[in-house]
């Protein structure tokens, strides 16, 4: 959906440092945002899969110059392979925003704003935390059980 | 020791409305509905309660936006002056429908009721609705608690911006102390949506409880032992009780709280879109909008050829079976626990208010019924609050709640989707200036250049500046209510709710270049002010 407000501007943004954030929506869809500041996208649209892991996916080839790269940082081995796998999104003109399809639930990702020209080649703008996404089920193992007692401030009667 | 704990926690929410012409337009016409059809008919049948002799302890959660209507003068006054009216209503439908004795029953029972309606205003609360429940809140029967300040979904804000989730609690807390004079023990998060980053802040901020999707105590790390039938500790020693799914739904109702028995009103149905204008025109906001007037005659079955007339000796009949039914498949469960469980189990049956009696006419009897024959007919469930239960079970497993709400399929799909992520996008930018502002502000109370400490009281004192801060602030927080996600979403409110959204960050903005540029207008921050009247006492120094 566009922007009804892509022409609101607020003072002082010129002097944040840009910044991805990351919101898990559901076990396997995320969204990315990312600050307007200088030097990143400025407003909304979709992004367009370019790449999973080393493997190229469909998609036209960029012609932007932002992308944003998401990557799996859960640190577990499946079939003896660490599981680094990434994500490239080529991001349009003016993008504010993406949602992100994963392939599992549960992962830890964090991603990575970028932009790419010819004369400074590929310069990351901004990361994110790293974010763990929900799992669909209990977690398993049983895990050891702990108690407490707690009091907040002798509010109950 | 009773065989199981029944905790009926009622969460009352509206965005703020408030018209700030002579007469109230449609959206605050929103507020009187559910004043007339939940609020006022809930302190009825609690003062009811109370005067048999029924133990009663259920937990209301009002949302600092609705505090705040509730505490605003003028609309205490447009209020009374729509009650009156509708009662005028009431009895000119009685006249009219003099003649027809199916529709007459009924009129005679809505104008009784907005008699009741009228008594328990004028004469029980003297127009101030929150005085009634602070008075139910000290003799015990109602254990109040709040949530964020404007109703903010939470999760998508403290991923964007900690401090504006910072900012929302405890804007929200201080508004609740403010109107009823302590601190709450809980603290409700919208749309019951849950995620681990926000235990720190509840924390820090001093909640004793939250309620929480059964789901996000099923998938904990490590899972809930006992799982929703008891509270767990969050890391921070906040307590979170699930809501009980299983039993989420009311008898008689379908999930989304709408009535779906036969004998139950259908609520589709209005005399406002029935009658001609000029008998409805002295009822009605400006500018010809047509609001419902509660005054519905038709019951949701009667398609074979039956009558379709609202019987409300039947419908009431049908709200004590259900009532009846509810009670006894939550005694059936508490008894199959009690060989599982080292203490009785509790079920959190949380409902968004507004079912009982707005969008499901029986449901306030139906709580009345439930809870009468919770104290006079059984011996196994026993009424309690959560703050309650903690003073009797201290003891309780730690662990780390799954993100999770009660929306669709558990998680924030309702809330996030393709159509939103600008508004993301802006909250976060708009709470980053916000924080940015705020540093600018103190730097500037300290009397520097921005280099030496802060002024602790930076952004709160009476100085232009200041109050400008704080104007952009209540902005802010206002921009960030979740209602506006919600409505989106709803082809009928879509164009309402992404007006607003504009509307207060278009504010914001204006407002924080005026700070930026250290030329702030006066006059615009003062109508501003004048123009919402909610949160004065914004403290930004959650900001920083």
């Amino acid at each position: 959906m566009t922007d009804p407000l892509g022409e609101l501007k607020y003072p002082g943004e010129s002097k944040l440092v840009p910044e991805v954030t990351l919101l898990p929506v559901s076990p396997r869809r995320l969204l990315a945002t990312w600050s307007a500041a200088p030097g990143s996208p400025g407003h909304n649209g979709n992004g367009r899969r370019k790449r999973n892991g080393r493997r190229r996916h469909g998609g036209k080839e960029s012609n932007g110059h932002y992308r944003l790269r998401v990557r799996e940082v859960s640190g577990v081995d499946i079939l003896e392979d660490r599981c680094n796998r990434q994500w490239v999104y080529e991001l349009g003109e003016g993008q504010t925003g993406c949602m992100i399809d994963l392939d599992r639930p549960g992962l830890t990702v964090c991603a990575e704003l970028i932009r790419s020209s010819r004369a400074n080649g590929k310069r990351p703008l901004a990361r994110s935390r790293r974010v763990r996404m929900p799992l669909c089920e209990a977690p398993s193992g049983d895990g050891r059980i702990r108690w407490m007692i707690c009091e907040q401030q002798g509010q109950y009667p | 020791m009773a065989g199981g704990y029944l905790s009926i926690v009622l969460h009352a929410h509206l965005p703020y409305v408030r018209s700030a012409g002579r007469r109230p337009d449609a959206s605050e016409f929103w507020f009187h509905e559910r004043a007339r059809e939940c609020y006022l008919p809930l302190i009825r049948i609690l003062d009811g309660l109370q005067r048999d002799g029924v133990r009663t302890r259920i937990t209301l959660s009002l949302s600092p936006t609705l505090i705040g209507i509730l505490r605003d003068p003028l609309i205490q006054e447009r209020l009374a002056e729509h009650v009156d009216r509708m009662v005028e209503l009431s009895a000119r439908e009685l006249n009219r429908t003099a003649l027809m004795p199916e529709l007459r029953n009924v009129a005679g029972t809505y104008h009784l009721r907005l008699l009741q309606v009228h008594n328990a205003l004028v004469q029980r609360c003297g127009g101030n609705l929150l005085r009634a429940f602070a008075e139910m809140e000290s003799r015990g029967q109602l254990e109040l608690i709040t949530c964020p300040a404007s109703h903010a979904f939470l999760p998508g804000l403290v991923a964007m911006q900690p401090q504006a989730a910072r900012c929302q609690v405890r804007l929200g807390l201080d508004a609740f102390e403010r109107a009823f004079g302590h601190r709450p023990a809980g603290f409700w998060l919208p749309e019951c949506a849950y995620s681990p980053e926000l235990d720190d802040i509840l924390g820090r901020e001093g909640v004793g409880y939250i309620i929480v999707d059964g789901r996000a105590l099923e998938h904990a790390s490590p899972p809930a032992f006992h799982g929703v039938h008891a509270p767990v500790y969050c890391p921070s020693g906040v307590a979170a009780f699930g809501r009980d799914r299983t039993g989420a739904w009311l008898m008689g109702c379908d999930a989304f709280g709408h009535p779906t028995d036969p004998a139950y009103r259908d609520n589709s149905t209005d005399i406002a879109d029935e009658l001609p204008s000029d008998y409805l025109r002295p009822f009605m906001p400006d500018a010809g909008v047509r609001v419902g007037t509660g005054i519905r005659y038709q019951r949701i079955g009667g398609e074979n050829g039956e009558s379709r007339s609202y019987a409300r000796i039947e419908a009431l009949d049908r709200a004590a079976q259900h009532a009846e039914r509810w009670m006894r498949e939550r005694m059936g469960r508490a008894q199959s626990a009690a060989g599982t469980m080292d203490r009785p189990p509790v079920f959190v049956s949380a409902y968004d208010m507004h079912v009982f009696g707005y969008r499901w006419f029986e449901g306030i009897e139906f709580l009345d019924y439930l809870l009468r024959k919770t104290h006079f007919d059984q011996q196994v469930l026993e009424t309690i609050t959560p703050a309650e239960y903690l003073g009797r079970h201290r003891c309780n497993q730690m662990t780390v709640p799954a993100a999770s709400s009660w929306g669709k399929r558990g998680y924030f799909e309702e809330w996030v989707d393709q159509e939103t992520v600008w508004v993301y996008h802006h909250l976060s930018r708009a709470a980053r200036v916000m924080q940015h502002l705020t540093e600018v502000v103190a730097a500037d109370h300290a009397g520097g250049n921005g280099k030496g400490r802060a002024d602790d009281s930076g952004g709160n004192g009476d100085d232009l500046s200041s109050r400008a801060l704080r104007a952009a602030g209540r902005q802010l927080v206002l921009a960030q209510s979740g209602d506006w996600l919600t409505m989106m979403r709803s082809p009928e409110q879509k164009s309402y709710g992404r007006e607003r959204l504009e509307q207060h960050l278009s504010n914001f903005a204006r407002v924080a270049w005026q700070i930026g540029a250290k030329r702030i207008n006066a006059v615009e921050i003062e109508a501003l002010e004048r123009e919402w009247p909610i949160f004065e006492d914004i403290r930004t120094d959650a900001y920083r």
